[in-house]
């Protein structure tokens, strides 16, 4: 009598402990993750900021335009597509600098000699930061150049876009940030 | 009992071993619960039950580990980056680093999860999260400073790393040059229209290739291609960190040292191992204080 009641007790506690133990790992997500999605995976983080200095050797980071609208533009000045587009940047920043909107080029891995000509040529207007570490770079994702990020005012990313844009998907990108019509 | 709670806790101080994943491994624990049933039929007192229900969830618990939990497997991002780990619960944030961090190091991974506080994984390090151990594993890693004829920094570009546009090199692949096994990576100049090819030498690898000036000493042996992968004139050769070295048309300068990567070992689940343990201990007391009967002479 007493053996079976053990033998019982042992069954029920054992066969509750397999249980739940065996759907421990079945509950379990998958495999952990080398997931790479370039920059629009970030959207809904926050904006990493590291100090970096300006065409002026003054300190500059994208933690200084917290409270504007910011989109953050990874460029070089070998890439063509990142000239390409440089004109269309400058025209969205120049129309749009009086309603809160920030353009910000980081120049990634170049001398700010380089970043200076490149500023020059292009005769740009909006504030320009030389990362030769590419910290940037890195932290966004960036699988290419140019990268484009939209930071909220309150320094969260609402989107991360890969590759070259038309002033058209910029304005679309950033009229809703500025409660302007797309 | 013993060698079965042995045999599950020996996943845990070495989780990184692949035995535990074999059938082997869990033909050896279901032998083990033999004896240990045949144990039951005759158990009729309180430390016994405890002892086999104790033992038994911590084979249940070694078992579903080893069978059901993942492979151990290496997590391996560039400075600056993050890495979600679905079966930890938690995302892996590994540091950006410079040339002085490569060169101590000391980078630590730091893993951030949504219900609980940030868990720092040093290099060397252990961590136990749910039922995985992870571990900072120190591996060998470069640091590149490329500049051209003037002396200005050149843009890298890895096309072949997910971390695009990172200046540290992993060294993640691993070629055969000359019998020996190098860890190597690669890294574009865009701006310089090359293509540089690096291997990692260690101090032995150094010794044994007895490359001149290099031999005992850490460094990258470096190999410059133009765009379209034709080797150029004077493309090819070694530099220990710190050292630049002008190839190509190119002036390289590696900061060579360590940056860790991240080993995720599954565990037998902790709250299993915890109550059978706690069982097994409370049998044995059981069985220390319960009454001796009393010896007539």
């Amino acid at each position: 009598m007493m053996r079976g009641r053990a033998a019982l007790i042992v069954a029920i506690f054992g066969i509750a402990a397999a249980a739940v133990t065996v759907r421990f790992y079945f509950a379990q997500a998958g495999p952990a993750g080398n997931v790479f999605g370039g920059p629009a995976i970030l959207t809904g983080a926050p904006a990493q900021s590291y100090p970096l200095t300006d065409l002026e050797g003054r300190t500059d980071s994208l933690a200084h335009y917290r409270g504007h609208v910011v989109l953050l533009n990874l460029w070089a000045s070998w890439c063509a597509p990142c000239r390409s587009e440089t004109p269309a940047l400058d025209r969205l920043y120049r129309d749009n600098r009086a309603k809160g909107l920030v353009v910000i080029g980081v120049d990634q891995g170049e001398s700010p000699r380089v970043a200076a000509s490149f500023a020059a040529e292009m005769n740009l207007h909006y504030p320009i930061l030389i990362d030769e570490e590419q910290l940037y770079g890195r932290a966004y994702e960036s699988i290419g150049l140019p990268t484009s990020v939209i930071v909220d005012r309150d320094g969260r990313i609402v989107r991360g876009i890969d590759g070259e844009l038309t002033l058209a998907q910029m304005r679309a990108a950033v009229g809703p940030l500025l409660g302007t019509p797309d | 009992m013993a060698v079965a709670i042995a045999l599950v806790l020996a996943q845990d101080a070495f989780p990184a071993w692949p035995g535990f994943h074999t059938w082997q491994y869990a033909v050896a624990l279901g032998l083990i619960s033999v004896p240990l049933a045949r144990g039951l039929r005759g158990a009729a007192r309180a430390p016994a039950i405890a002892a086999t229900l104790g033992t038994f969830i911590v084979l249940v618990a070694g078992l579903c580990s080893g069978l059901l939990g993942p492979d151990t497997q290496i997590v391996s991002r560039s400075p600056g980056t993050v890495a979600p780990l679905p079966d930890v619960g938690a995302a892996a944030f590994f540091p950006n680093a410079g040339a002085a961090d490569i060169e101590s190091g000391s980078s630590a991974i730091v893993l951030r999860r949504r219900d609980g506080p940030p868990v720092v994984v040093a290099p060397g390090n252990r961590r136990f999260l749910s039922a995985t151990e992870l571990e900072a594993v120190s591996r060998p890693a470069a640091y590149v400073d490329a500049r051209d004829a003037r002396g200005d920094r050149l843009t890298i570009t890895q096309p072949t790393n997910p971390a695009f546009l990172s200046p540290v090199l992993l060294f993640p692949q691993q070629v055969t040059i000359g019998g020996t096994r190098l860890p190597a990576d690669g890294f574009a100049l865009p701006a310089a229209h090359r293509q540089i090819k690096a291997f990692y030498f260690s101090k032995a690898d150094s010794e044994a290739a007895r490359s001149r000036g290099m031999a005992g000493v850490e460094s990258v042996l470096f190999a410059v291609d133009d765009d379209a992968g034709r080797a150029v004139p004077d493309g090819i050769g070694f530099a220990r960190t710190g050292q630049a070295i002008s190839l190509g048309g190119a002036r390289l300068v590696p900061t060579i040292g360590r940056y860790p990567a991240l080993a995720i070992s599954a565990v037998p689940y902790p709250p299993a191992l915890i109550v059978g343990c706690l069982l097994c201990a409370a049998a044995l007391i059981l069985s220390f204080t319960a009454k001796q009967p009393k010896i007539v002479s």
